[in-house]
């Protein structure tokens, strides 16, 4: 009788001991779980209803909430837009360069320049200066339409005629963006694809900066933007022959260089010899002859090559 | 006191143990992956190597040729208890501000961008204006992805990260007005 007890006392001890290790390790895996939620590995729109139901939450906490909420609600931020317009003319001239002022000399080769913006809450852009834009967003579309259409033996119709679509179907939307905050402290100029595959510019606050100040320049980095929706991918996309071949050879470039060194040595190329920024590009740069030699043209051999095959020399350049 | 007995107050001692353990007790003193001490229940999230301790966002600009944008690198680090380390290249103010961010703000930041790079995103080949995201884990696990700017999920993420970064960096805007 003494023994049973004693086995019973055995079995009862093991099944406590075995229910206090199992319920120990589940407390030891949901534990440990528990600290990857608190160090962020949950969707961020979990972590967004956390952070909003904490009414002392951080300052970038706080700023992160107002881009989520004002995304959900399809509306600008409460709070980052109490400031008025600006004209950029009035803005300060320091501190607002990203690539220090190094103003082109006509034949200096061109240096990148990107003027600064003043950030998504500095960033409001009054309507007379948003329509000098606007502006120089059509010359340069025309400059590019007028180009196609005065160079028929350059492209087949069908070609042209989706080159032109192209071009019309650009839009421009006024900055700052909510989808791309830092482009406000930028001046450069980006291109990007809506749902419906059409493309359309977004622009750094600089960029408008750039167009007070530098008209000739602005003028070319916008046509290369718009440029941009002629590179070779774009063709690759709706599967027409490119019409780049030319150009590409003019430049030492062949199908094994990378897609985007294509697209840009499109684009920089239309827009260098339609709209000159006043300066040289390195590609174009012609070094100078060696001393006793003359030399036979003030113009690279890629700058020929190029003006000869795209028919560049026969078209009037307009004026900004 | 009888045997059963006994092992009933020892396993409950043990059970009492592992839960403790576990974390679920107490959380207030624990040993952070660098070795310093860090209180309060905060700091428990340091424990676990999965979360992101450095980050860079590139920005790169064309080949030099193209005379093209600028390229722009954003550094961020939390490896050094005092504070974060964060650096914007080039220089984007003459006189930057003393960072107002703390490393938790910092790594809530980076986590939330890991989170966002497990959806997957193609990368279009003639993309120009390409967005490159680096971070690196407490383990040393780097997580590297590549997309194109504007681009919706984790781009759209970065560039949030970028620009809360430079506003730190900068300074609040201005006052509204002429200058």
């Amino acid at each position: 009788m003494r023994m049973e007890r004693e086995k019973l006392g055995y079995l009862f001890l093991g099944m406590i001991l075995l229910i206090f290790l199992a319920g120990g390790t589940l407390l030891w895996i949901f534990g440990n779980q528990g600290f990857q939620i608190k160090s962020g590995t949950k969707a961020p729109e979990k972590i967004h209803e956390e952070i909003k139901s904490v009414p002392n939450a951080t300052h970038s906490k706080q700023v992160n909430l107002k881009f989520q909420f004002a995304l959900e609600e399809g509306r600008k931020p409460t709070g980052l837009t109490e400031r008025k317009d600006i004209a950029f003319t009035d803005w300060k001239k320091t501190e607002d360069f990203i690539i220090p002022d190094r103003k082109p000399v006509q034949g200096s080769i061109c240096q990148k320049m990107e003027y600064r913006g003043e950030g998504y809450a500095g960033t409001r852009i009054a309507s007379e200066d948003w329509k000098k834009i606007i502006d120089v967003f059509h010359h340069s579309k025309r400059l590019l339409m007028g180009w196609v259409e005065h160079s028929p033996s350059l492209f087949q119709p069908k070609t042209a005629q989706w080159m032109q679509a192209q071009l019309s179907h650009l839009r421009i939307y006024k900055p700052p963006y909510l989808e791309e905050p830092d482009l406000a402290w930028r001046g450069i100029g980006v291109v990007s694809r809506d749902e419906k595959g059409l493309n359309f510019v977004r622009l750094g606050s600089g960029f408008i900066r750039m167009a007070f100040r530098d008209p000739v320049r602005s003028l070319f980095e916008m046509t290369r933007l718009v440029a941009q929706v002629w590179i070779p991918s774009e063709f690759e996309k709706v599967r027409l022959e490119m019409p780049w071949a030319p150009l590409l050879s003019c430049l030492h470039l062949s199908e094994d260089d990378a897609a985007s060194e294509k697209g840009w040595a499109v684009a920089s190329t239309l827009a260098f010899f339609l709209s000159s920024p006043g300066c040289e590009l390195p590609i174009f740069h012609k070094n100078e002859p060696e001393e006793g030699k003359k030399a036979e043209s003030t113009k690279s051999e890629a700058a020929l090559c190029v003006e000869k095959s795209l028919n560049f020399s026969k078209n009037e350049k307009e004026s900004p | 006191m009888t045997l059963p007995r006994l092992s009933l107050i020892l396993s409950f001692m043990l059970s009492v143990f592992l839960s403790c353990s576990a974390g679920s007790c107490s959380r207030s003193h624990r040993v952070a992956f660098n070795g310093s001490e860090s209180h309060g229940g905060e700091e428990m999230a340091e424990q676990s190597p999965s979360f992101i301790v450095e980050g860079y966002l590139e920005f790169p600009g064309p080949n030099e040729r193209w005379a093209g944008p600028q390229s722009v690198v954003i550094h961020l680090s939390t490896l050094d208890p005092q504070g974060p380390l964060i650096s914007v290249t080039p220089v984007l103010a003459l006189h930057p501000r003393k960072t107002q961010l703390t490393i938790e703000e910092v790594r809530e930041d980076l986590s939330r961008l890991k989170g966002a790079l497990e959806e997957p995103k193609e990368f279009e080949a003639g993309c120009l204006f390409p967005l490159r995201v680096r971070l690196i884990q407490a383990d040393g696990i780097l997580f590297e992805k590549q997309a194109c700017r504007g681009q919706k999920g984790w781009p759209r993420i970065a560039s949030e990260i970028a620009s809360e970064v430079i506003d730190d960096r900068v300074g609040a805007p201005q006052p509204a007005g002429k200058h």
